[in-house]
Formats: structure tokens, sequence, C-alpha cells
């Protein structure tokens, strides 16, 4: 096949094949399944050719369940390459992810202040906690806790924090991360408390590997 | 290769998220209070023209968009996810709705005013699926095009595109300056740091009402809607044991 110039192969779990088979069974009874959720909350199968809007998962049953069961992945298998893990029964559902495991898309209507994550609507929700809303310096993203079960701490998607941009204060000037965020008629002093986890996080990350050999 | 000016066009959308209801009257969908955002297939263009300039291969990426005041808002996320300057060529609310073709008109002349080199447009808005104002935008320019775009590279002068058709890939090389509609797979958005919304607020919007760039009246649009309504509830199904008993169904509700 020939290329364009522009065109570079990405090796990595992404790449379709080498490392794992969907639906493989390492052992009776058991299979496997690999996933990655990218930075707007959508969930597809890791080697999906084409990630967006049309292609990820949309079962809102699906997601709930997918998204209550997950948890670090300390099975043994993949640990490095798909750091979570969501089990069914059996089966065990691998999930990387572009940037962490929950994405919040919006808040539930009405006054529930409700905030919703991985796009199951009211069946996977956190409750809004404005002080804690964090930008992270390293990456300028915006994030919010999460489960600790899937690590703490979830990226809030692009959209939302686009909406949300006008409430940031900056007492410190707009070079520096914001300290305040406007809410309901109150003023909330941003706690930055995720910023440890974050930074954690960070240090943990190695999103490039590749992976060369199969277990069998 | 001399650095090049990109206009990008983009479309204030409902949702993709949003269950769409017809509003009372048939004629058009409830919009009141519903969602609203950039046309998922204008943003993957505008994320091709940004990583187009963070290459050196485009110096300014200027993104416009035709609609009323609120369109503002998708102006100023294209500004965060990238674009140096906006335009949006303003048309009064309450207006009739603006297709494609009065699209392409004001794009024309906004071209005129700007001497780009290269437009792109998503393939398609999530509400109408024209997938036609690519199109007629390079008729009436005149200049090159390549819809359904899902990889692209500029070469000197020209730009050469691999195009998704229904029968596989074409690959074109097209001479500047050239119009290009963008596919799903072109690219994957980028996310819009907090710095990067707040540097967009000090990005230029301009406002050009549309009868000031056409510089005379609008033309009114040719279309008119005559109905719209929301598809048939789905019927259940039946199950049946095997093919035979299948066909005998088919044969005895007439459709065999």
């Amino acid at each position: 096949m020939r290329l364009l110039p522009a065109l570079r192969l990405r090796p990595g779990p992404s790449a379709a094949a080498p490392g794992y088979r969907q639906g493989q069974r390492p052992e009776p009874r058991t299979r496997e399944y690999f996933y990655y959720l990218d930075h707007q909350g959508q969930l597809f199968l890791d080697d999906t050719k084409v990630k967006n809007f049309i292609t990820c998962f949309k079962d809102v049953a699906f997601l709930s369940f997918f998204f209550k069961q997950l948890e670090q992945n300390r099975s043994g298998r993949y640990e490095a390459e798909f750091p979570f893990l969501s089990r069914c029964g059996r089966e065990r559902n691998f999930l990387r992810c572009d940037d962490r495991p929950v994405v919040f898309t919006h808040l539930l209507p009405g006054d529930s202040r409700l905030l919703s994550y991985c796009g199951a609507g009211e069946r996977l929700v956190v409750p809004f906690q404005p002080e804690k809303l964090t930008v992270f310096p390293e990456n300028g993203r915006l994030y919010h806790p999460a489960p600790a079960k899937s690590g703490g701490v979830g990226l809030v998607r692009s959209a939302l924090a686009l909406e949300w941009s006008s409430r940031f204060q900056y007492e410190h000037g707009q070079e520096q991360p914001p300290t305040h965020f406007l809410w309901e008629g109150r003023s909330y002093r941003l706690t930055e408390e995720l910023l440890p986890l974050l930074w954690a996080g960070s240090a943990r990350e190695c999103s490039d590997i590749p992976i060369s050999t199969c277990p069998t | 290769m001399a650095p090049l000016k990109v206009l990008v066009g983009v479309k204030r959308v409902i949702d993709f998220a949003v269950k769409v209801r017809v509003a009372p009257g048939g004629q058009g969908v409830q919009e009141q209070g519903v969602k609203h955002s950039l046309n998922p297939f204008c943003e993957i263009a505008l994320e091709e023209a940004v990583r187009l300039r963070e290459k050196g291969d485009a110096a300014e990426v200027v993104v416009a968009s035709v609609g009323t005041r609120q369109s503002q808002e998708v102006l100023r996320t294209a500004l965060a996810l990238g674009a140096d300057r906006a335009v949006l060529v303003e048309v009064p609310p309450g207006g009739p709705a603006l297709g494609p073709r009065e699209v392409a008109a004001a794009l024309s002349r906004l071209v005129a005013r700007e001497s780009p080199h290269l437009v792109l447009l998503g393939k398609q808005a999530i509400d109408d699926d024209c997938n036609q104002t690519g199109q007629l935008l390079a008729a009436a320019l005149d200049w090159a095009q390549g819809t359904f775009v899902s990889r692209l590279a500029l070469e000197a002068g020209a730009v050469r595109v691999q195009r998704e058709l229904d029968g596989g890939l074409e690959t074109l090389r097209l001479r500047l300056p050239a119009v290009l509609s963008a596919d799903l797979r072109l690219n994957q958005p980028r996310y819009a740091s907090l710095p990067s919304i707040m540097k967009a607020k000090k990005k230029p919007l301009e406002l050009l009402p549309l009868p000031e760039l056409l510089g005379c009246p609008p033309a009114p649009p040719r279309l008119r809607v005559l109905r719209l309504e929301e598809p048939p509830g789905r019927q259940g199904g039946q199950r049946v044991e095997n093919v035979a008993a299948l066909l005998e169904r088919l044969a005895a509700a007439g459709r065999i």
C-alpha cells in the first residue's frame, strides 16, 4: 500500500493484531477484550480503526456497567499497556485511555448538581464539587474528583471546560492557574487538592509502549 | 514552500447527543433552549488547518461562520482550538434558514476579501446532511475541489488528498487554490486547554453583516420546507421457527 508522506503508522496497542486478539481465551471460559477511552469520554474497542462519535459505544446500560466495574488493572496481564480493568463475570475488559478513565461530559439538568461521565447520562454520576476543579499546569486541562476505584480524578471534557471557562477567576493573573470558580452566585476558592493525584499519575504514565510480545 | 493562508468554514448545529424534536407547525425542529455545538466535521476541518500551521505549512488560520450572533459561540470554540482570528458573517435572527447555496455565496465573497490559498470545510452539517457547500463554493470560485478528504499533504503549489469513496480510496493532486471538505477519518480534534481558551478571548472576532459583505441585499432562498415529521415509531417484530415459516408468513402478508 502506497502511503502519503504525511502518514506514519503508529506502533503500539492501537495497531491491529500485535499483542492481543479481541475475545482471546487465555484460560478456559475466560475471554479478554481491549478498549480505549478518548478525551471526549467516548469508549471504543481499542483496535477500532476509525474512532469518532459514530463508532463509539452508546448503549447506556453497557457503559454504566463497564465503568461501574472499572478498577486499576492488577491482574498481572497487560498492566503497563492497559492500566485499567472492568470485569464482567470471568470476562476481562482491559482499558487504556487518552487521558483519564473517567471523562465528565455534562451536568445533569435541573437542580441535581450531579456531574455525568462517559456517556451514561444519569447512570454514571458524581456530586459536583466546584471547589475541587483543578487545572493541571502540565497540560492545561481541567479535572474533577472521580470514584476512587477509577483513580480518584477525572478529566472534564473540552466542550464542558469551554462552557465553564468564563466562570474562572484569576487572582494571580491569567498566566497562572485560576484561583476561583463562580457557581450559582457563589465564588468558590479552588483547593487544588487533586494536584498530587495528577502529578502522581503523570509520573506513572507511559502511553506509547508498543506491545512486542503476546502473552500466551 | 511559502506559508499559506487557510480559511475554515464552521457551522453552529444542534449537538449530536440531543434527541431532536419537530417543532409545532412541522416547519422546523425545536431549537430554543437546546444544546448547540460546533459541527463535528467542521471541528475536524479546523483541526487539520491548525496542524498545517503548527507544521509551518500555513501561516494563518482564519475561521468563519455564516449565521446569527449566537454563532459567536462556535467561533470562540474554534479560536480556543487554535484558529488565529474569526469572522462572523451575521444574519438577523428569525429570518429564513440559510442553506448551502446562500452560505457558499457568502463564503465566496469572503474568499475574495481574505484571499486564502486553501478553504477547508466539514463535508456536511449534521443538521441538514446536505454535503453541498464545499462543492458549490468550489464551483463559484472556479477552484479545484477535494471532497471527503481523509488524508491531506501540502506540496509546492498543490495539495495531495486522499478521498473516501464508497468504492475505495482515491488520491488526487490538486493545484492551489483549492476547496477541501473534511471527512471523519481526517483526524481526531484536540482538547482545548484552559490557557488556549483564555488566549482565545483576546483573539479578534469580527462581526460582518451579510448585506455588507455581499454589497447588496441577499437573494431570498429558493427552497421552502413543506413539512417535517419524525420517522414512524418502530413496530414490534415476530419470531418464526425456520425459513419455511418465514416464507409462509411473508406470503400471507402479501409481501412475496
